[in-house]
């Protein structure tokens, strides 16, 4: 079944399936990955010295927002993936998985690359859930130069990693094998 | 002046009690090696993958639930065992190990190293 939504007096005409990758990869995805990398840069300029108090409390805010919608958007990410994505991409009437094992030099994009994606974004959600912590209760340790606060920087740095390198190869996977 | 300042700090939504962060912090790294683990299990049998599959064709929902099972068991536990234990050195490294060793073995090359 095919849905149209004209928006800005553009057509787009995509099937029930291809919606939900939209909005499970551009959308939900695209959020969590900008909110993550916002959060990275929002941390690493809270210090002491560069911001004035009002700057510090109105960054802590923004810090507090974007580490918010990289949770809200992480974990619909990750369980629209699992629950509703890759049924589509094993199952269903014309799954791409079975396409794409059909042909050996294709048959990695779905012993590898799909479950690379789908632990990456697992780990990177569960990462940015536990550096969440501190700024959204916007913990005295995250303004001075504690060790927790370079732990929360690195384990930040080490979520967006995972999660860029997993929406890249969703991306991929999105063009050698569409969900339609 | 004392209680002004905690006021202050208050209306700022600061929150002066010493955070629980190591707990948090090892828990999450714990819950990063199970996937790693757990996907690698996977690559090795097949019938540790059928078992882990809960759902008809969705393969994540038993490495994602028992991930997060085990992530916030031992964040629950640790927050009791460690209360007051602040983010030491040993705490750092002791995550990026396991941060590391979650993503080796989820992603290959190990699996053909090994399998």
């Amino acid at each position: 079944m095919v849905f149209t939504v004209s928006l800005l007096g553009f057509a787009y005409i995509f099937t029930g399936p291809e919606w939900l990758t939209i909005i499970h990869g551009m959308l939900l995805g695209g959020l969590f990955v900008v909110a993550l990398a916002g959060t990275l840069v929002g941390l690493s300029a809270l210090r002491p010295g560069l911001l004035t108090p009002e700057g510090r409390v109105r960054l802590e805010r923004a810090l507090q927002a974007t580490a918010g919608l990289a949770l809200v958007a992480g974990w619909a990410v990750v369980l629209v993936g699992t629950l509703v994505i890759d049924p589509l991409f094993h199952g269903g009437s014309a799954p791409p998985a079975h396409f794409l094992e059909s042909y050996s030099g294709t048959v990695r994009w779905v012993t590898w690359a799909m479950p690379a994606k789908e632990n990456l974004a697992w780990m990177s959600v569960i990462l940015a859930t536990a550096t969440a912590m501190p700024l959204l209760t916007r913990s005295e340790s995250m303004f001075t130069p504690t060790r927790a606060r370079t732990v929360v920087l690195v384990l930040l740095s080490v979520a967006l990693v995972f999660a860029g390198v997993a929406a890249l190869l969703g991306v991929f996977l999105n063009k050698v094998g569409p969900i339609v | 002046m004392a209680d002004r300042q905690a006021r202050s700090e208050r209306s700022r939504g600061v929150v002066q009690a010493r955070p629980r962060l190591a707990p948090a912090f090892v828990a999450a790294s714990l819950g990063v090696a199970t996937l790693g683990l757990l996907a690698f299990l996977r690559q090795a049998s097949e019938a540790v993958s059928i078992w882990l599959t809960w759902r008809t064709a969705a393969e994540m929902t038993g490495p994602g639930a028992i991930a997060v099972a085990v992530w916030l068991g031992s964040w629950a536990i640790l927050a009791v065992v460690w209360r007051s234990r602040d983010v030491s050195r040993r705490t750092a490294i002791l995550c990026l190990v396991l941060v590391a060793a979650g993503a080796l073995l989820a992603i290959p090359p190990l699996d053909r190293l090994f399998l």
